[in-house]
């Protein structure tokens, strides 16, 4: 009787060698043995990215991971494929993140489907290109930018954060920054839920669309920050409208005297 | 010492899944611990699944946690996976025999699946000898007061995943379809008669008929159901982001006939994610009745009322229909995009009757965007070639008010009929073949103008 399966889920303290290696083969076996948990319980500071296999849940249980240099703490499988991989036929699925504890560092995920995060803290940002279905929720962040959803990403539900960031709190935006594509998605970015949110940083939302990824079919509402609520086209400037269309944004509580600021034309969109 | 029971001891194993997981729910009851958690692993089949052959039967006061679990409708079993204890209890069709307290919590990566798919259907239930269709829900409840289902994957649902009856005081929240509309009638979640007090959050995902239908109809089944002491309307339902694809069907569906009631309605956030270059649009985002379905009569005036909706966006063929009655309702802020063709409309034309009486409705903040595949590709229109209409008011009677209106190209903006009056305020037009058909009688008040033909 395998006493890991009966015990539903991996711990790092299963393995020796580094905190690196401790914990990937903690997922690794998690995954090759289908338990599909990790429960971490001691404090973890990793030498480079852990990867993420699909259907892994994760449960920090009073610890904090951090990352020793300039790298994602965790990412997908996706995150590093190669050219051949981007398409929608290798999509990963089914990612959870969640405990008691701390994350010091970024996550990023490329590439991936049915992504939840919930109850944590985050010390770093969140990075989310072509991923879809994503649920962010009860989170305390505190990054650079805390959430940056970059292109291809669709359908996210963001409730409940408490966001400090330097710069912008969540970013969408579909610029691309290098030849980048995922057979069978769009380039934009669209069904995003933000809600009930209070983010400290000079800008809370921010959207940046390009010439091949508009921003669509938005809904911000009740979102509490210090600085400005929502800026569309800040860095873009003027674009055409259609790339920033049917975006709804209402109540902000903001002490800016102008808590929405438009830089671009925009299509159809209800602010208040 | 834990606090729950485990179906994977080893006194609990049974013939197969069901028993030992029923075993468990024994067993948590004898020991007072009242909850139980199935794992992924399931030690009696050296397996990471658990066939459902017999619904688990729930009693009051319970917890089931399910732990990164898949489960699936046994192959040719016709049976739910979860269901109060009393649900198939004729003899405890009453109030005073109302179960309490149940409680179906994911933690991790949950699914759960209908499997392959049994052959019972709505046109053969209870007929060649197979039992009623209900047994094919993913989840069935019935006559059950506190109600919590919290992040779960259903997948392949065999018939509507989540089945309430006469239930009220629910939260349902966090759950994600993944359904492959290979039969009819793959609903997501259903309110039927005698539900009230829902709280419905975060639905996602693609199923294969309605996601949320709240139809309060009195169908064989439900007629044989009649829990004494409840009555059958459904009201004070709060939704909020219901985001998914019905394949043909409704996002959000309001239907009810024979007398029972629909009211105190608050929804927030209807998003169709039906997908626009590959995939045929919805049927509709958000309808309110059908001259279908009844028994005796269709519902009447004062029958459906306060009704609040906000925030809706779609591609549908018709964004919002409805039929009938509807008083003291607002629908604000409605985005439509890619092939969508009508925003508001009558409904189910091909079946008549569907007249529908307005007291006190407001509609704000419409935002009609929907444009044409060719217009996209570059292809000049000529007029008739450009459809849809976004204000079809043609069978409503009574007053409409409206409030901030933004139109891309359509061909009609407003019809009119004979016995309404619908009253504007804020109207911008970029292209419209025809502004309004209004027929004699009927009044368009634009700006406090009257307006005629044109």
């Amino acid at each position: 009787m395998d006493e890991m399966k009966l015990r539903g889920f991996v711990t790092p303290e299963d393995f020796s060698g580094s905190d690196t290696e401790k914990l990937q083969s903690a997922i690794d076996t998690a995954k090759q043995k289908d338990i599909c948990k990790v429960i971490i319980k001691c404090d973890l500071k990793t030498e480079k990215t852990i990867v993420l296999p699909p259907l892994m849940h994760i449960v920090l249980d009073g610890a904090a991971i951090s990352a020793s240099g300039d790298f994602p703490i965790f990412a997908n499988s996706n995150y590093y494929a190669d050219k051949f991989h981007h398409s929608y036929s290798f999509i990963e699925d089914m990612f959870f993140i969640e405990g008691k504890g701390a994350i010091n560092g970024n996550i990023d995920f490329y590439n991936a489907y049915r992504v939840v995060i919930q109850n944590i803290e985050i010390n770093g940002s969140l990075g989310f290109e072509f991923t879809t279905e994503v649920r962010l929720e009860n989170l305390k962040i505190n990054g650079d930018t805390a959430i940056n959803i970059k292109r291809g990403s669709n359908n996210f539900i963001i409730e409940h954060l408490s966001v400090t960031a330097k710069d912008i709190g969540i970013l969408l935006d579909t610029k691309e920054t290098e030849t980048d594509y995922v057979i069978g998605k769009e380039a934009g970015i669209d069904e995003i839920i933000i809600k009930d949110c209070e983010i400290a940083a000079p800008t809370a939302i921010a959207m940046e669309a390009d010439s091949d990824g508009a921003i669509f079919n938005t809904v911000i509402d009740n979102i509490k920050t210090d600085g400005t609520g929502l800026t569309v086209s800040k860095r873009q400037g003027e674009l055409s409208p259609e790339l920033y269309r049917d975006i709804t944004a209402t109540n902000f509580i903001s002490k800016k005297a102008e808590p929405i600021k438009l830089y671009s034309k925009t299509k159809h969109c209800y602010f208040s | 010492m834990t606090d729950y029971i485990s179906p994977n001891t080893a006194e609990l194993i049974g013939r197969d899944d069901s028993e030992t997981i029923q075993n468990a729910v024994e067993k948590a009851c004898r020991e007072g611990l009242r909850k139980i958690v199935i794992p992924r692993y399931n030690m009696r089949a050296d397996s990471t699944e658990w066939r459902i052959a017999r619904c688990i039967l729930l009693p009051s006061d319970f917890t089931v946690i399910l732990d990164n679990c898949y489960m699936v409708q046994e192959t040719g079993a016709f049976e739910n996976i979860f269901a109060n204890s009393y649900a198939f209890d004729e003899t405890k069709r009453d109030i005073k025999y109302e179960q309490k307290n149940i409680s179906i919590i994911g933690v991790g990566n949950v699914v759960l699946d209908g499997g392959k798919h049994n052959r019972l259907r709505e046109k053969t239930t209870r007929k060649f000898g197979l039992p009623t269709i209900w047994l094919n829900d993913i989840m069935f409840w019935l006559n059950v007061n506190g109600l919590r289902i919290e992040n779960i994957n259903i997948q392949h649902q065999r018939y509507w995943a989540i089945n309430h009856v006469f239930t009220r005081n629910v939260t349902l929240k966090n759950i994600h379809f993944y359904a492959i509309p290979h039969v009819n009638n793959m609903d997501g979640i259903d309110l039927r008669v005698g539900c009230n007090n829902f709280t419905i959050e975060n639905i996602t995902g693609r199923t294969g008929d309605d996601v949320v239908a709240l139809t309060s109809l009195w169908g064989y089944s439900e007629k044989k159901s009649i829990i004494a002491g409840k009555d059958p309307d459904i009201h004070d339902v709060k939704m909020r982001n219901i985001k998914g694809d019905p394949d043909r069907c409704y996002c959000v569906r309001l239907l009810n006939h024979d007398g029972n009631k629909i009211y105190n309605i608050d929804i927030d956030t209807i998003m169709d994610t039906s997908d626009y270059v590959s995939k045929h649009r919805i049927n509709c985002a958000f309808g309110m009745g059908s001259p279908v379905y009844y028994k005796v009569r269709p519902m009447a005036e004062g029958e459906l009322y306060n009704i609040k909706v906000k925030n809706i966006s779609t591609r549908a063929g018709d964004a919002v229909f409805f039929n009938y009655a509807l008083r003291d309702a607002e629908i604000s802020n409605i985005h439509t995009f890619g092939d969508n063709k009508n925003m508001f409309s009558p409904g189910m034309k091909d079946n008549g009757n569907s007249d529908c009486v307005f007291d006190n409705v407001k509609l704000k903040h419409i935002y009609y965007g929907a444009t044409q595949k060719e217009i996209i590709g570059g292809k000049e229109l000529s007029d008739d070639a450009i459809h849809g209409t976004v204000f079809d008011f043609s069978r409503a009677k009574g007053e409409i008010e409206i409030e901030d209106v933004n139109v891309d190209t359509v061909n009609t903006v407003f019809k009119v009929g004979s016995e309404a009056t619908v009253k504007v305020h804020g109207l911008k037009i970029n292209k419209a073949v025809t502004e309004r058909e209004i027929e004699a009688g009927g009044k368009l008040i634009i700006e406090g103008e009257e307006k005629h033909n044109g």
